[in-house]
């Protein structure tokens, strides 16, 4: 049922982007969200796409495999473009309908919109594809380390995130398995008026909720009886070692920012 | 209820790099009834298997055929619902699926969704509920208040009260203490016998298999590999060895026994079947 669901998900594998170091590429993806909203024509609508194409050849990800994967935002898509394509005025009328009109600024501002999250997503993704949920944290915790001195709790943090992303596919397989339960029982939420669907909900969360506060009751025993105390004293058992292909990547990536900055209208 | 199962194959994720053909063309049948095994390695495709029983899962090409309904790879849900009351899987674990307030109102929740009044169903779980040993007073109770072994035997009704044709058993005794675990397997016996319902058993416990099933179905990575009487198949140590499956420990005894010289003529289908069998063969 979320076979093809990619959010939140890493696929092993060997490829430059795979390699760089989770810094630089949590850095970039940052960068890139910026750079993202530089974009505002024509020619730096369809840079950006190249651009972003180019990296999913780089790192070995078919293209429809990765849009299919994200079927899941396919909603907030779609209704960005409708309000878009409704509520923005300006160019000629396309379409009078008496109570509402469509005009051109309301297309070319709804495609350049949706581009713009397609991007957003697809480079967020494709970050966490390529990245181990364990070097995506531990360079989480390192990037904000310096935030320790006004007393946050960086490693705490880090750890919440990478126990929330280690359990985001077991959350899935549980959620799938209760869902089969449920419907080998009849319960049907897939089809019927909204209504029943709702209530077929129910007996889907409730366990799902069960299991999940079980696990972390059982995960909070395990870590106590390593010993585990926080931050204190804590070495890496794994190194993130910047080289020199990070520093080219951010450098080609800052490149690219000034050369949309440069064709923006 | 016959299902009989036509080149059926099954791929997961098609055309994404996690694709993954976990069943192969299999045509077999199972009959009314019978109490069948399954068994194979990890991953040889049992559950998906038994999923395509009851239409969790349709088939990628091929067709299994429930009594009069056929699950294509494009069959209607208003189909696959009226085959999910016929066809009932106990999945392993089944105590996760209980969601609500008291256990009555959960075992019913499986045949209101299949169309039964609220009274009828509250009478045909009552009486499932009772058949399981499960106490009248806890029938108020929150099933979450319960042991794990008594939240197994209300997800077990809950499935009952559905009255299938057939009853899939997935790994029914995973984590239960040996004498639960003979209670639970005899409870199931005595299901199948007296109200003849077809039992399919998926496990890797080869001891019930020998001791329960009538006939078995080994898979090995995703084929069906061999299919007949569990009597005749389980004693074949080279043929369980082929596919990583262990021998029956009476089986084992047996053989060892027959190797030191001595004569024995039956197999019993357990170790309490052996010291009556034999008790006296032995001098201690």
């Amino acid at each position: 049922m979320f076979d093809s669901m990619l959010l939140g998900r890493y696929i092993p594998g060997d490829s430059i982007i795979h390699r760089l170091d989770a810094r630089a590429k949590l850095i970039a993806t940052a960068m890139f969200m910026v750079i993202v909203f530089f974009a505002n024509n024509l020619v730096t609508y369809l840079l950006l796409i190249g651009f972003v194409l180019v990296i999913l050849k780089l790192a070995k990800l078919g293209v429809m495999f990765v849009l299919n994967g994200l079927k899941i935002i396919l909603v907030l898509l779609v209704f960005t473009f409708l309000m878009h394509l409704f509520l923005t005025k300006g160019g000629p009328v396309l379409v009078d309908a008496k109570i509402f009109t469509i005009e051109l600024e309301g297309v070319i501002k709804g495609l350049y919109i949706s581009t713009r999250l397609i991007m957003l997503v697809v480079i967020t993704t494709i970050m966490t594809l390529t990245t181990s949920p364990i070097s995506l944290t531990d360079a989480l915790e390192k990037l904000a380390s310096p935030l320790k001195v006004f007393k946050v709790p960086v490693h705490e943090i880090a750890m919440m995130t990478s126990i929330s992303l280690r359990f985001i596919p077991t959350l899935m397989d549980e959620t799938d398995k209760i869902i089969k339960a449920q419907s080998s029982r009849g319960s049907t939420f897939m089809t019927g008026p909204v209504k029943n669907r709702i209530k077929a909900l129910i007996p889907i969360v409730i366990p799902l909720f069960i299991s999940a506060f079980q696990r972390a009751e059982d995960m909070a025993v395990a870590m106590e009886v390593r010993g585990y105390k926080g931050d204190e004293g804590r070495t890496h058992y794994r190194l993130l070692i910047w080289h020199r292909r990070d520093t080219i990547a951010l450098i080609i990536l800052v490149i690219f920012g000034v050369l949309l900055w440069m064709l923006r209208t | 209820m016959n299902i009989h199962l036509n080149n059926v194959s099954v791929v997961y994720q098609k055309k994404t790099p996690f694709e993954f053909t976990a069943l192969k063309d299999i045509s077999t049948e199972f009959n009314e009834g019978k109490f069948y095994g399954v068994i194979g390695h990890t991953g040889s495709g049992k559950s998906t298997l038994v999923q395509l029983l009851n239409g969790l899962i349709l088939p990628t090409t091929g067709e299994v055929k429930v009594g009069d309904d056929t699950l294509l790879p494009k069959t209607k849900q208003k189909v696959i619902h009226r085959v999910k009351g016929r066809v009932g899987i106990v999945f392993q674990f089944p105590e996760h699926q209980l969601f609500d307030e008291t256990v009555l109102k959960d075992v019913t929740f499986g045949p209101i969704n299949m169309g039964k009044s609220k009274e009828e169903a509250e009478e045909i779980s009552k009486y499932y509920l009772k058949r399981l040993n499960v106490d009248e007073s806890l029938f108020d109770e929150s099933p979450f208040d319960l042991s794990g072994g008594q939240m197994r035997k209300i997800a077990l009704a809950g499935i009952l009260a559905m009255e299938p044709d057939v009853l899939i058993l997935d790994e029914p005794t995973a984590g239960l203490d040996p004498l639960s675990h003979i209670e639970t397997m005899d409870l199931f016996k005595s299901i199948h016998e007296t109200l003849g319902i077809t039992i399919i058993l998926v496990t890797h416990d080869m001891n019930d298999v020998f001791n329960y099933t009538d006939e078995v179905k080994i898979l090995s990575k995703g084929t069906l590999a061999v299919e007949g009487d569990t009597h005749e198949l389980l004693q074949d140590e080279t043929l369980l060895k082929d596919y990583q499956l262990e021998v029956p420990n009476v089986v084992r005894l047996v053989h060892d026994l027959r190797q030191k010289g001595y004569q024995l003529d039956e197999m019993p289908r357990n170790i309490q079947a052996f010291i009556s069998t034999y008790k006296g063969v032995f001098d201690v």
